[in-house]
């Protein structure tokens, strides 16, 4: 695929990529785009080359993921020897928590709650509308597996929401069916 | 993927998600322009540096190997004693027989000789410290009485030690 094929679609995908960037940097915006500008640089540099195995988007997907997770890696090395300045932006976060609504505030805490492959494999189905064979190929993982962390992603969403919000049954039935009578 | 209906609410949740993100979402050309400017820099200065710093310390390292295993040979030829080699050297020519061509040719020649005498130097040296692995079994505990010459009356003598007191006493009396 030519160079400017593949920026036209990468383009059409950079919503969609800026979501799972979010979701592998744990919701920190600033590291999110970070770690977006380093995939389209590696893309750039032909470190990462789509060679038409698999779709666009699961490719790109697990570009994001294993960029996302070696930045990650790097962060934690500057803390362990403490390199001023490289302390990750948090304030991005603060901020926007206000913007918030309560019910997808909570929502968060509880996405951020579960372990990282059942977040992973509930916004790659839910978020990106992913099937299971394809989240499993974005996670390298196998279906099998796919299907576990998702059962079991879900199972565990539903239980804390449940827990932490009395009202997300009742907020949902509010936006479901505004006229009716609660 | 048909959604039942704790999906269908789980999948609201994420679309509202999806909606605030995307209104978040920094401009895609601003962060290609960005790579693109990235990919043509060059290589940061901590880069640079980390690369010097591997080349210096690969050479040192190459560098120390290198003497010390020189170091070690020559303490190898330093230990070895003085031996008479027979040398295998040919009959000697005469001064007048050299010419200038040949005393080209001589140098490699000497360097060679050199290597062979330094060979039979090691190989001498080795073989004269050598010692049998079943040297030890030669050695048993009676070697010292083979050895050595037994004294006079030295056999009444450890017999005395072996008989009862009384015994004795009666000997030293029979001997007064």
């Amino acid at each position: 695929m030519e160079i400017s094929d593949l920026k036209a679609e990468l383009e059409k995908l950079h919503p969609a990529s800026f979501g799972w960037a979010l979701s592998c940097c744990r919701r920190n915006h600033a590291d999110a785009e970070e770690v977006l500008q380093t995939v389209y640089l590696k893309i750039l540099q032909g470190k990462a080359i789509y060679r038409g195995e698999s779709k666009l988007q699961t490719w790109l997907f697990a570009v994001i993921r294993k960029t996302a997770m070696s930045e990650r890696r790097k962060q934690w090395l500057r803390t362990l020897i403490s390199i001023p300045g490289t302390t990750s932006v948090v304030h991005n976060e603060l901020e926007s928590e206000s913007e918030r609504s309560e019910m997808q505030q909570r929502f968060q805490q509880a996405l951020a709650q579960l372990p990282a492959r059942q977040r992973e494999t509930l916004h790659l189905v839910f978020y990106q509308d992913l099937s299971l064979s394809e989240a499993a190929e974005v996670m390298n993982i196998s279906v099998g597996s796919a299907r576990r962390h998702y059962e079991r992603g879900k199972k565990r969403l539903r239980a804390t929401l449940d827990r932490e919000g009395v009202d997300y049954g009742i907020e949902w039935r509010r936006k479901e069916n505004s006229g009716a009578v609660l | 993927m048909e959604l039942s209906g704790d999906e269908k609410r789980i999948q609201a949740l994420f679309s509202e998600l999806s909606l605030e993100d995307q209104t978040r979402a920094p401009r895609f050309e601003k962060l290609w322009l960005r790579a693109e400017a990235s990919a043509t820099a060059p290589a940061p200065l901590v880069t640079r540096l980390v690369l010097v710093a591997t080349v210096v310390i690969v050479t040192m390292s190459f560098v120390a190997v290198r003497s010390w295993l020189s170091s070690s040979q020559s303490q190898q030829v330093a230990n070895i004693p003085a031996q008479i080699i027979p040398t295998t050297a040919g009959p000697r020519l005469q001064h007048s027989e050299l010419s200038t061509a040949s005393r080209n040719v001589a140098r490699p020649r000497r360097f060679a000789r050199r290597q062979t005498e330094r060979t039979a130097i090691t190989q001498a040296a080795m073989l004269s410290n050598w010692q049998s692995p079943t040297n030890i079994l030669l050695n048993s505990p009676t070697v010292s009485v083979l050895s050595s010459l037994p004294q006079l009356n030295q056999s009444a003598r450890d017999l005395e030690q072996f008989l009862p007191k009384k015994n004795n006493e009666l000997l030293k009396e029979s001997k007064q």
